[in-house]
């Protein structure tokens, strides 16, 4: 599951995280947030999970032993 | 092999002091701060700064795009008024220390009105959930699920 967590210090500073959004999701909130409120005092990316793909031979026939 | 937009990410933007550039979130911050009173410039206008600011006495000193009128105030305040200036309603106070602190709470209850405003609109667009939380020292958690 993916979170993004938004806190507000009792100073005022409002700060987004990601916990596992896509790089896509993170980019299109980002975005948005620079638009209504500029450039971001501090951000950083942290890790990056990279998620690796399992191909199928759909083609491959399966033999069932006869005995 | 690099997943581009698929990958996952641990991140995040921090926004030290935001500018009071939104309108209806910066009526939702007065209005958790207890300025629930507020006058606006007709719609259309507020560029114009055209509504008359008040100082503690009575001396019209300026002119603003919404004011919170000083009966609302600490005693001996005046009115406290934003003026549209750039895209931003910036805040016309005394210079004093009591005036900072109003604006520093003033400044808290804005982030927390774009916080819950963020976290609202990521639950229509997502079908997210949203969990809310605020520890005793006054900060505010919003986790948003998807």
């Amino acid at each position: 599951m993916a979170e993004m967590i938004i806190t507000v210090s009792p100073e005022g500073e409002l700060a987004v995280r990601s916990e596992g959004l896509t790089r896509g999701q993170w980019e299109e909130a980002t975005a948005e947030l620079r638009v209504v409120l500029g450039e971001p005092t501090r951000q950083a990316i942290e890790a990056e999970q990279h998620v690796h793909h399992i191909h199928v031979d759909a083609h491959r026939q399966i033999r069932h032993g006869s005995g | 092999m690099p997943c581009g937009p698929r990958a996952r990410l641990t991140a995040y933007v921090a926004y030290q002091s935001l500018a009071f550039a939104e309108k209806d979130v910066l009526l939702a911050a007065l209005a958790d701060a207890g300025y629930g009173r507020v006058e606006s410039a007709p719609a259309g206008t507020e560029s114009a700064n055209p509504v008359p600011v008040l100082d503690a006495d009575r001396n019209i000193v300026a002119a603003a795009a919404l004011v919170v009128r000083r009966e609302h105030l600490p005693t001996g305040f005046g009115d406290l008024a934003f003026v549209l200036t750039d895209g931003a309603y910036v805040p016309l106070v005394p210079s004093n220390a009591r005036s900072q602190r109003v604006l520093q709470q003033l400044r808290t209850c804005y982030g927390r009105a774009k916080a819950v405003q963020l976290a609202e609109q990521a639950r229509r667009r997502y079908g997210a959930s949203v969990q809310r939380t605020v520890a005793e020292d006054g900060s505010v958690t919003i986790r948003v699920r998807f």
